[in-house]
This record gives structure tokens, sequence and C-alpha cells, in this order.
């Protein structure tokens, strides 16, 4: 158990020989010399989450490797009689965009391009920013991370619409919606990146230099 | 050290910035805030046992009809066909697309319902005053693992974008499974803000 008493508050949880519970938020004695489990969850006890750097570095590479099938490859083919070309993202969404759907059009352009995008250059930024000096302030960073994890299942929306129509649009040989190897890929993208995000630790953006900055 | 059991924690520890702080009181419907980064730290809900209750209930009913019942259907040439969420992921694995029918059927199935029953689940212990039990850990663990891979508020949306793209092609019409589905898909949002992890972790006792 804590003892309050011996417990500086000027300083953080790890200065203080104090680990926080990733999953019930128990803050626990941390001896760095044993495995640690928390007392009240029995789960792994870390001050740190191990090699995030690194787990997010490489994780947020194979997301932007994925990115590229993603949006090359068509996530899904109408054929009408038999015929019909492949939509990547984005040739659907300029077909929409130009067939009057302009805002249905910015929703998918946003979800499955702008997010993806932003979460892979907002991680390596938040990665950038952990070794080298940033422009950012410590909680403004915090917020992009926050931001970055919220709205990262909104990119599965192209998937669901692909899911969608493939099983509704079977009429006979008239009109017909296959789904294409752009839809898995871009399923794969999302989960990296959300698996790249979670792997990430805000702690490390307070770590370094001067603590309790404004 | 003695076997004390004290269930309130009385230091508290930014999961962001590792800020620590003392625990504050707060009552239902206050919250926390770390003063250091500004995240919410704790968020004390309104009446959470029962609503959460309830919600769940009314959740895992509508379950069933949001799953099974038709969301839209289309009709050209005098041949019609529905798609629900179950069938679209029946379509997806019958069309060989494995893991976007697996990843569906998880994010938009299997992780919700998951949710319901353990909230609802966990709901009746507390309130049979059973918590205390090393049993009920594993499904607060897992109900946290499951959380951030529900996606029902994004499907809703797919289903939104799905219309619009094939208004030009076919006639679209809504079904019953539409409701169904937006209303499991408010229970889902209300779980979210009547489930108080804290509270069932602050059940459990602490021996140290
Ligand atoms: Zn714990």
């Amino acid at each position: 158990m804590v003892n309050q008493v011996n417990v500086d508050f000027s300083q953080n949880g790890k200065a203080n020989k104090l680990a926080t519970c990733d999953t019930c938020h128990w803050v626990n004695v941390y001896d760095e010399s044993s495995h640690n489990r928390c007392q009240r969850c029995n789960s792994r006890l870390l001050q740190r989450k191990p090699f995030a750097y690194q787990k997010t570095l490489a994780l947020t590479i194979c997301s932007i490797i994925a990115f590229f099938p993603a949006n090359l490859y068509p996530i899904m083919t109408i054929l009408q009689f038999g015929k019909g070309q492949g939509d990547t993202i984005l040739s659907g969404t300029l077909y929409m965009f130009q067939n009057g759907m302009a805002p249905i059009a910015a929703i998918v352009f946003i979800a499955s391009f702008v997010f993806p995008l932003a979460k892979m250059i907002g991680l390596i930024y938040l990665l950038y920013s952990v070794r080298y000096p940033a422009k950012f302030s410590r909680r403004q960073r915090t917020h992009m991370y926050r931001y970055i994890e919220m709205f990262g299942p909104w990119s599965m929306l192209d998937v669901f619409v692909v899911a969608l129509l493939v099983a509704l649009v079977e009429i006979g040989n008239v009109l017909e919606v296959v789904a294409g190897p752009g839809a898995t890929a871009f399923g794969i993208m999302v989960i990296l990146s959300i698996f790249a995000a979670a792997s990430f630790d805000s702690k490390l953006l307070w770590d370094d230099g001067s603590f309790n900055e404004p | 050290m003695t076997a004390a059991t004290s269930q309130t924690p009385t230091i508290l520890a930014c999961r962001e910035c590792d800020n620590l702080m003392h625990y504050p009181d707060l009552q239902e419907g206050e919250q926390a805030r770390c003063r250091q980064c500004h995240h919410i730290l704790l968020y004390r809900k309104r009446d959470p046992v029962n609503r959460s209750i309830a919600v769940s209930i009314a959740g895992l009913i509508l379950s069933v009809p949001a799953i099974f019942l038709p969301i839209m259907s289309m009709k050209m040439l005098s041949i019609s066909s529905t798609v629900s969420l179950s069938s679209a992921v029946y379509a997806l694995w019958k069309n060989e697309i494995y893991f976007v029918a697996l990843v569906t059927c998880f994010f938009c199935i299997l992780a919700p319902v998951g949710k319901l029953i353990i909230a609802l689940y966990l709901g009746i212990a507390v309130k049979l005053k059973r918590v205390t039990s090393r049993r009920y850990i594993p499904l607060i663990k897992f109900y946290q693992r499951i959380d951030s891979w529900e996606m029902l508020e994004v499907f809703m949306i797919g289903i939104l974008v799905s219309i619009f793209k094939l208004r030009d092609d076919a006639e679209l019409f809504f079904d019953l499974g539409l409701v169904s589905y937006i209303l499991f898909m408010i229970t889902i949002v209300g779980l979210k803000l009547s489930f108080d992890k804290e509270l069932l972790w602050n059940k459990v006792p602490v021996h140290g």
C-alpha cells in the first residue's frame, strides 16, 4: 500500500518509485529489481509501456506501407450487366463529388483519407517530439495524442460501406457489387494504425526536462 | 504488511502524464481533471448501477432485431434484395473476403453485445453486493479490452453513405431493422455514459 506521507506531489509517479496500473489505475509501489504485479487486479505492472517508442514507430511504418495498397487497389467494383470498373477510395469519392453528393463525399474523404494520413503524420511527429525539441507544448501534444486515438475507428467507414453493398447488391446478372483487395488492405491499415496509437505512451512526452511546465 | 482492505484509493496518478494527486472525493455527476495535462481522470456517473442495468437489458433485447432484421432493401427491375448486419457478414464470408467479414462481425456484433452482457452481469453483481469475488476482475478487464473496438456509430454512417452511393442505380427503402439498429446504437452510447468502471474497480478489495 502506498503511504501518502512519503509521496512528493511535485514529482511524477516514476520519480516517486510508483507505478500506475494500466488496467485498473491503482497506484502501486514499484520495485525496479523484480517483476511487479498490481495489488488490486494482479495485472503486470509497468511504469512506462515497454519499448513504446520502437513499437509505435514500427507499427506506424507498417500502416504507412499498408496505406498504399489500400488506396491504390479498388475497394469495390459495381458490375452492371457483368461490366464495370473498380473504384478506389479516392475515385469513388471523386465520383460522388461530381454527382452532387458533396457532403457525403466530404465525410468519406475525411474519414478514410484525411484521418489515416493525419494519424500517421501525427504519430511520427509525436515520436519525433519525444527525442527532439518540438514547437507544440506538452499539453497540446497530449491533446493531439488523445484525438489521434479518438478518431481511429472512423477510418473503418468505407470498409463497412463495402460490407453493406456486397450483401445488398446481388441482383441476378443485372447489378452486382464485388469487394476488391483494397478493402482488406484498408482494414489492415486501420487496425495497424489503431495498434500503433495504442502502443504509444503519452507519459514519454512529459518525462524529460522540467516538470510542471505551464 | 497487514491484510488491510482499503478500497478507495488515497492517491491518483494521471494516466496521460503521470502527475500525482490526492484522490478527490467526487459526488455523482462530477469530474476531475489532471492539473498538468487537463485529461479527465475521473468521472462519477449519475446512478451508474441502476442505469447500466436498465440500458444493458434494453440493448440486449434490441440487439436481436438490430442484427438480424433487414436494415434496408433495394428494388430494381422487380427484383428486390435486403441487407442486415448478419447477412452483410455472411455475404462477405461467402465472397471469400474473410478478413473484412471477421472485422465487421467483431466490431459491430460481438464487441457491442459482449459489452452489454458484461455490463449487465457486473451491474447485477454490484446490486447483489457480490462484487468482492476475484471472478469479476477478468470480466472488467475483458470489457476494457473490447471497449475501443466497438464501432456501431461508424457503421451507422456507413449505412448513410451506402444509401447515397446507390441512390441513382436503384430504389432504396428503409426497413424496420434500421429503427432497431439506431435504438441499439443509442443504448451503447447510453452504456458509455452510465457504466462506471472506476466504481467497479474501487469495490475490489486490495491486499497488501
Ligand atoms: Zn491494476
